[in-house]
């Protein structure tokens, strides 16, 4: 059928910033037809890789194969015009204008024309159609879909251009659960379509239902190519960690107690998303909320904060009854609140650390007309880098100079500068690398220890059976199911989340 | 990136090289602080054109000038820190300088006793409450600060017409009242004009505010990261409005001055192009359109700067178009060599 074995193969890439190495004699191989995950903690190498294979970097050395012949890939283009496209997290779609003009926007420009509107809409719909999304309407501004139909129309617009390599960088990060599953139908298809794609996500899951073979790096290091179907969830983290999974959660100290109820919802309900939500949190406890993307645990938690307004049900905090009107509310009452999205809701990326850390709480080192103490909190700022273990030698440095697990200790320090009890943790570990989600595990257990109530969202099943001394399940905007730490297991939780 | 996020783990990849760090670090503080270097080159530039420029009579004559512009840019500074903008500066500078001239004149205050005092409260109180009206429709009502500050630069604009009648009001300086206002833009103690003495302590004030109080910081953080600071429990609406009601209080501050200086008030010609230099001089000054970012020290160099250029193609009597042209060229050049530093530092 072909006279080449891969549709793309990257021998010995080699790549350096600064005399240090990003990638070192890396390879990777994907089959024409297959999809292939690249996986590795952040900073292991996989970006830098498709960076070289698009064009955007250049490598220092190695050689690429596309379908069996040696290319040179300088820029951009010339990834374009080998067949390379790179689905980003951050899609390129021109918001106003309508799903045709988007697929077939490199057109427009090439050659001033009289825009052919119907043969367009029509082309559109055949390749809409092509990939099993001809419910898409071509007229359709692009900002009026839903971010999936983003992604399709992002991944059609790639094939227009005769793509056969397509990279997919943490698609499903944007995605809900039924989003996902079309994500899913739409690569099976590109599968049966020839198309090689190269599938990066830190989703163990996804990657075991969707992948035929995976790549591992590590450190800028080729560690190993494995089918699917030979490894299971610990031995590929075992690779991509170097350690195994009994060690990735730290023991808990045993003298843990579990105190009063700190936290508990009644009944709750709040727009569509909130129905019916009840459960306790306490003090010295880690509760995980799990469920599947769109089960309603955010808004539960906005519900909560008095972001969102709660259309029923009761708050107590710490027995009394409470309403909560907003977010300032809720902290002066004396819950801290940890948003999943760290960069855009958790920290001041250009302020320094200390700021970052100190702001929250301000008001405790503030004289007259809120002249600021320097001294004291400096201290305060210093003690708690130490207390969370923030890698800085000077926290008068920018957040943004952190690394992103850094960054979300900082935005947790802030929250424990401010005295709050109650930690509400959404994502914790979201976008921070293998290394660093082991010590806010840490942390999470080193605070629970000294009686601090922490509720954690997370969407990783592994995380709350790792972390978790109960956890409760939603399905649908209600509450279906609260697991004690010996009974929990994926089997469990997906039981309770998709209601079997 | 990849290899950069690990900037903090075992891999130690940086902070630990201390050769080259000297004259790298020299060259990042001269990007970072372009301003200053601008305004250095600018004075020997300006020495070598015009003996005249150095002499005491010129530098207190450049104070002078800009003793308004200086108040006015302070408040500016405050509401660009937020994200924000406030294009109704000029506005709400010739508004207040009408209502001390209005208030002593038209009214009748200056045969008064508590007349002036009176006058100067009214006209600072003027400038204050349109800025809180800024404040108000930005901060609780949402609204895009460009907007609602262009309208309001209309409809400020329109009061002082309405309140002048589209006349000028000319203060009669026999009466002791009005002199004691024009005495103060005029007289100097210990040859320091009493409004450059106002302009220091302003920045003096407004620079200790903004450095070492909470207001200050918070303001800053809330231009930042808006969303990050309310979802830490701050309040910050209350930072924002804050910023456009104290912005228009320093424009009440040199709407008095502006009337002090000329012993009249007209809504045509008064403070016009105050929105404009304002603005320049904070973003030369470093600060970003975007907000959190800029400083008072820097803002006060911002000022300068222009204020330098426009003494110094005076002195050599360059046209008045050209030197449009020429500070339009210092304003591209400092934001040139701030994106230059910023994208500098992102890389390294």
């Amino acid at each position: 059928m072909t006279d080449f074995e891969y549709a793309v193969e990257m021998r010995n890439i080699s790549k350096s910033f600064d005399g240090v190495h990003a990638l070192d004699g890396v390879k990777l191989a994907v089959k024409q037809g297959e999809v292939h995950a690249l996986m590795g903690e952040n900073g292991a190498g996989k970006s830098t890789l498709i960076k070289i294979l698009s064009g955007a970097y250049q490598a220092d050395a190695g050689e690429v194969f596309i379908k069996g012949k040696n290319v040179e890939i300088r820029n951009t283009k010339d990834g374009n015009d080998n067949g390379i496209a790179v689905i980003y997290q951050e899609f390129a779609l021109v918001p106003h204008l309508s799903v045709a003009e988007n697929i077939f926007i490199d057109e427009f420009g090439v050659k001033y024309q009289k825009i052919n509107w119907k043969d367009l809409r029509a082309r559109a719909r055949e390749a809409l159609e092509a990939i099993g999304f001809g419910d898409i309407d071509p007229r359709t501004p692009v900002n009026e879909l839903s971010v999936a139909y983003q992604q399709v129309v992002e991944i059609c617009k790639a094939l227009s251009r005769d793509t056969d390599i397509l990279v997919l960088d943490e698609p499903t990060a944007v995605l809900t659960t039924r989003e996902v599953e079309k994500l899913f139908f739409l690569i099976n298809g590109l599968k049966e379509r020839g198309v090689a794609v190269i599938y990066i996500s830190h989703r163990l899951e996804e990657v075991f239902r969707i992948t035929d073979r995976i790549t591992v790096f590590k450190d800028g290091k080729y560690v190993d190519t494995v089918n699917t179907k030979d490894v299971d969830d610990k031995k590929l983290v075992s690779m991509m960690i170097g350690r195994d999974l009994a060690s990735f959660f730290p023991e808990r100290d045993e003298r843990q107690k579990v105190g009063d109820v700190a936290l508990k919802v009644e009944n709750i309900r709040a727009g569509r998303a909130v129905r019916d939500v009840s459960f306790e949190l306490r003090q010295g406890e880690v509760l995980g909320l799990s469920g599947l993307v769109g089960a309603g645990r955010t808004e539960t938690l906005r519900a909560i904060l008095g972001v969102d307004t709660l259309d029923g049900g009761k708050v107590w905090l710490n027995g009394k009854v409470v309403s909560i009107k907003s977010a300032q509310d809720a902290f002066s009452k004396g819950i801290g609140f940890l948003p999943e999205d760290r960069k855009n809701q958790g920290v001041l990326l250009r302020m320094p650390i200390k700021y970052n850390i100190t702001f929250s709480c301000i008001q405790k080192f503030t004289k007259f007309f809120g002249w600021i103490m320097q001294k004291a909190e400096t201290v305060l700022a210093m003690s708690m880098r130490d207390k969370v273990g923030i890698k800085t030698n000077n926290i008068n440095n920018p957040v943004s100079s952190l690394s992103g697990g850094n960054q979300q200790k900082v935005a947790i320090a802030r929250i424990l500068a401010s005295d709050s009890k109650i930690l509400i943790l959404d994502e914790p570990t979201r976008g921070v690398d293998v290394g660093a989600k082991m010590e806010i595990f840490k942390l999470i257990n080193e605070l629970v220890y000294q009686q601090y109530a922490v509720l954690m969202i997370s969407s990783e099943m592994i995380e709350i059976i790792g972390m978790c001394d109960r956890a409760i399940v939603f399905r649908e905007g209600r509450t279906v199911g609260e697991i004690k730490k010996d009974e929990l297991s994926e089997e469990v939780l997906i039981h309770y989340a998709m209601g079997l | 990136m990849g290899i950069f996020t690990r900037k903090d783990g075992s891999v130690s990849l940086r902070g630990d090289e201390a050769p080259a760090k000297d004259s790298s670090q020299i060259v990042r503080f001269l990007f970072k602080y372009n301003a200053l270097l601008i305004l250095v080159i600018m004075f020997i530039v300006a020495t070598l054109l015009s003996p005249v420029f150095l002499s005491p009579e010129n530098m207190i004559n450049i104070l002078r000038q800009q003793s308004t512009f200086m108040m006015v840019a302070l408040g500016m500074l405050m509401v660009m820190l937020t994200g924000g903008i406030d294009l109704s500066v000029s506005s709400t500078v010739a508004v207040s300088s009408i209502m001390v001239a209005h208030m002593l004149k038209v009214v009748g205050w200056e045969n008064e006793p508590w007349g002036l005092t009176a006058a100067i409260i009214i006209a600072i109180l003027t400038g204050f409450a349109f800025g809180a009206v800024n404040g108000f429709l930005v901060a609780k009502l949402n609204m895009p600060a460009f907007i609602v500050t262009l309208a309001m630069m209309y409809a400020v604009r329109g009061v002082a017409f309405i309140i002048t009648d589209a006349t000028t009001i000319l203060l009669d300086q026999s009466v002791p009242a009005v002199q004691a206002l024009i005495g103060f833009a005029t007289g100097s103690a210990a040859s320091i004009p009493y409004p450059v003495i106002l302009m220091i302590v302003m920045v003096v004030i407004v620079g200790l505010i903004m450095h070492f109080t909470s207001f200050g910081r918070l303001l800053t953080a809330v231009g930042s990261n808006e969303t990050a600071v309310q979802l830490a429990g701050i309040n910050s609406k209350k930072y924002k409005f804050w910023a456009y009601a104290i912005c228009g209080a320093l424009c009440g501050v040199a709407g008095v001055i502006v009337t002090a200086r000329s012993g009249s008030a007209t809504a045509l010609t008064t403070a016009v192009n105050y929105d404009m230099t304002t603005i320049a001089a904070v973003v030369i000054g470093g600060a970003s359109l975007k907000g959190g970012e800029g400083n008072v020290p820097m803002t006060v160099v911002g000022v300068f700067v222009l204020a330098v250029i426009g003494n110094i193609m005076n002195l050599v009597s360059l046209g008045v178009y050209p030197q449009l042209v020429v500070k339009a060229l210092i304003i591209i050049l400092a934001v040139l060599l701030k994106s230059i530093s910023s994208k500098a530092t992102n890389t390294l």
